[in-house]
């Protein structure tokens, strides 16, 4: 039974990075903001860092995708990738390494640069987003090395880069043996303490979340603000459609799942934020009377062109010892040297040359990352102990072009716990994605012969990909014709509804999405807050240039 | 007269039951002696005890590792490693008997031939084995005993590497590269592809 239950001045749907700094900054101007998240806090006692088991535990409780957990907050995704997400408070972020890359000012001009596949420009610039990326940044508190070349001018991050360890020491010289360039990588990681947070002790874990608060999950870097100004932040709260009247979000549906009721909430004003998954598919279950195909999609923009990088993966072993185990598991060190699109390629784009972490020995005697299971019987010795300590894994992130083929879609044949319908994903490589990962393959090879690996696995191109990143679902773009929301993330078609998240990425880039998710969402929570009045008495949604000035 | 209010049930605590639970499942299986005559014969084939390392047999790994994480009967989500216990339980006590009266070389045979033929049960045996075996205590002391494995300490907190992580010391990066300016970006015809 549905039943009349809450009203608010904005409602947030989804508790990441995007629903977190929206919800934080607009209950900073005393708006009224209620969150709904349909998974739990994680209780301390959950993370996995002081448990004898936390190795098997990657491929259970805290295993990537929800596939594998299962758990009553996860809802199924089908299709041939497997997509890393959290249904908890503070989202995929309670997950992440922490990588903290700002997209560059070409990644913004890409379809000016070449426009392949369904490439287009962002609506904004670098320039447009450089504050708020600054605001965001602080608020999170970033680890890192000022001055890179490689980038625009930036504030310095609050506290030196995360310690490279022996293996990031190891790529970062072999990298250099090669002339390429290098640069410590920018963390959300804390190297000095930061809002009651502890710095990061180097304990090797981070891809289980972080119990010390080192880490720049959105449960620990946004809500304890938000909770102070007084945010509703509802868990178990799992939002079955977002509703509209007259063209205009009304509010949502949601599922209690502690009692299974149905409630309606009032809002004036509704902000999606969860993810480039559960975005779409909570628009597309959201089909209503004038709305048949979905919410937002009657061009049928709703769900496309996802992105999820392209990969290649090198693990390498060495003679000497690397202790991988010790430092944080995310990227200390990370190689440029081919990030922009060159004429003398076969592809446009480019990617980046990271680093990861070893984890423990059973995390080494199953393989690492990509390898197989060291062999049983008398030859497991040798091989556990040549392994063992002895590792390193690089890898090259790259930037896969927005395809329209390339999408989420509703998946009737399975259901979650309340009998949601399942997300499906349709992915595939394109040619400009397997000769920029076959190329960045090539680099790889070159870059563990300068390192000394004695053994490597090299995966060459991924596909299906780890669909680690979630990106270009319900798109920014310059028209209603090109895109699902507009240059300050309103949806074309619903004028009080904004999206913010992974989906609202127009392109990849070839770096990690977090940190613009992010700076995105700072700065749409400042345009609501600047032109609330006017965004509530709007029935169209306007260009970038037509719109209310931020 | 003030009276004593007794708390509703927590309906949180029913979807936390259906969670994925650290440690394995809260009620370990229970399996014969047999059985773990068996598993035990069974991990000590895949890791072999030696240069200063101990038998899996001798750590526990059946005892306290196997048993919590083969899913019981009674659990309706499997997961890794999609052990189920009934299923499991009639695997083992299918070859229990001749891999018990075997001698070494037999049981690696026999090892061989389940995992050419029943890959996915080998799969959870040695999933099993190794996982629980780098876990156990007695293997952490063993491991410190290799060059690079001397300061490993297993479970990453509390005390986690931070004295022990090399540090960027001279290592300094070249300061090189640049980066296309918003105003510069043109458009660029790269060679067609083979």
């Amino acid at each position: 039974m549905t039943t009349f239950d809450n009203t608010t001045d904005v409602l947030v749907i989804g508790s990441g990075m995007g629903g977190a700094a929206v919800s934080k900054r607009l209950s900073d101007a005393g708006i009224r903001v209620t969150c709904l998240e349909q998974g739990d806090w994680v209780h301390p006692t959950q993370f996995p860092h002081f448990h004898d088991e936390w190795e098997i535990e990657k491929y259970r409780s805290w295993a990537f995708d929800p596939n594998l957990r299962q758990n009553p907050e996860d809802y199924p995704i089908t299709g041939l990738t497997s997509p890393r997400l959290m249904n908890v408070v503070g989202g995929s972020t309670v997950h992440y390494a922490g990588h903290w890359f700002r997209y560059k000012p070409v990644d913004f001009r890409k379809g000016t640069e070449h426009g392949v596949g369904g490439t287009i420009d962002w609506p904004i610039s670098y320039e447009d987003l450089a504050p708020y990326y600054d605001i965001n940044d602080a608020e999170v508190g970033i680890s890192g090395l000022a001055g890179d070349p490689m980038y625009p001018p930036r504030p310095a991050p609050g506290g030196p880069p995360i310690k490279p360890g022996k293996g990031g020491r190891r790529m970062a010289e072999a990298w250099q043996r090669l002339g390429w360039q290098w640069w410590p990588t920018e963390n959300a990681i804390l190297t000095r303490g930061q809002d009651g947070r502890f710095s990061c002790n180097s304990c090797g874990n981070c891809l289980s979340g972080c119990p010390r608060g080192s880490l720049g999950s959105a449960d620990v870097a946004y809500w304890p603000k938000a909770l102070r100004n007084g945010v509703d932040l509802r868990t178990f709260a799992r939002v079955e459609s977002i509703t509209t009247r007259n063209g205009r979000a009304t509010g949502a549906i949601y599922i209690d799942r502690l009692t299974g009721a149905r409630h309606e909430i009032k809002a004036d004003l509704v902000v999606l934020a969860a993810n480039g998954v559960g975005s779409p598919r909570l628009l597309l279950m959201s089909a209503q009377k004038g709305h048949p195909d979905g919410l937002c999609n009657s061009n049928g923009m709703v769900g496309t062109h996802l992105m999820h990088h392209t990969w290649s993966f090198a693990d390498m072993w060495f003679e000497d010892p690397i202790e991988g185990y010790k430092g944080a598991v995310g990227c200390s060190v990370h190689s440029q040297q081919f990030y922009d699109t060159d004429a003398s390629h076969d592809f446009v784009n480019g990617m980046t040359f990271l680093t990861l972490g070893s984890f423990g020995a059973a995390y080494s005697a199953m393989g690492t990352h990509t390898a197989a299971p060291d062999p049983w019987g008398a030859a497991h010795r040798p091989s556990f102990n040549k392994h063992f300590g002895h590792h390193v894994v690089s890898f090259m992130q790259g930037d896969d072009i927005p395809r329209p083929e390339n999408r989420v879609t509703l998946d009737p044949s399975a259901i979650d716990s309340s009998g949601l319908p399942a997300a499906h994903i349709e992915y595939s490589l394109g040619e400009n994605d397997i000769s920029l990962a076959t190329f960045g393959t090539e680099r790889l090879k070159e870059a563990a012969e300068a390192a000394g690996a004695t053994e490597t696995n090299i995966t060459g191109p991924m596909h299906p990909p780890p669909a680690w990143h979630l990106m270009g679902t319900c798109r920014m773009g310059n028209t209603p014709d090109d895109s699902v929301v507009n240059a300050y993330n309103q949806s074309w078609e619903v004028p009080n509804l904004f999206i913010v998240d992974g989906s609202s990425l127009t392109t990849g880039a070839a770096v990690n999405p977090t940190s613009t998710i992010g700076a995105l969402a700072v700065r749409c929570a400042e345009y609501i807050k600047r032109n609330h009045r006017q965004i509530l008495s709007q029935t169209k949604t306007q260009t970038k240039e037509l719109s209310p000035a931020l | 007269m003030a009276s004593v209010v007794i708390p509703l049930e927590d309906p949180r605590d029913r979807f936390r039951a259906d969670s994925s639970q650290l440690g394995g499942n809260p009620v370990p299986v229970v399996f014969t002696d047999r059985q773990i005559a068996a598993l035990g014969a069974i991990a000590d084939e895949l890791i072999p005890a030696g240069d200063g390392f101990p038998a899996p047999s001798s750590v526990g790994v059946v005892e306290e590792f196997f048993t919590r994480y083969v899913t019981p009967a009674d659990i309706v989500v499997n997961r890794f490693p999609y052990a189920r216990e009934t299923e499991f339980k009639a695997a083992v006590d299918a070859l229990a008997d001749d891999f018990l009266a075997a001698n070494s070389a037999g049981r690696v045979n026999q090892l061989a031939n389940l995992e050419r033929d029943e890959p996915d049960f080998f799969g959870q045996l040695r999933a099993l084995t190794y996982g629980g075996y780098y876990s156990r205590p007695a293997v952490l002391v063993a491991l410190r005993s290799l060059p690079a494995g001397r300061d490993y300490h297993g479970a990453p907190l509390p005390r986690g590497y931070d004295q022990t992580t090399a540090d960027w010391d001279d290592l300094i990066p070249p300061g090189v590269g640049s980066y296309i300016r918003t105003t510069d970006v043109v458009r660029t015809t790269v060679k067609a592809r083979p």
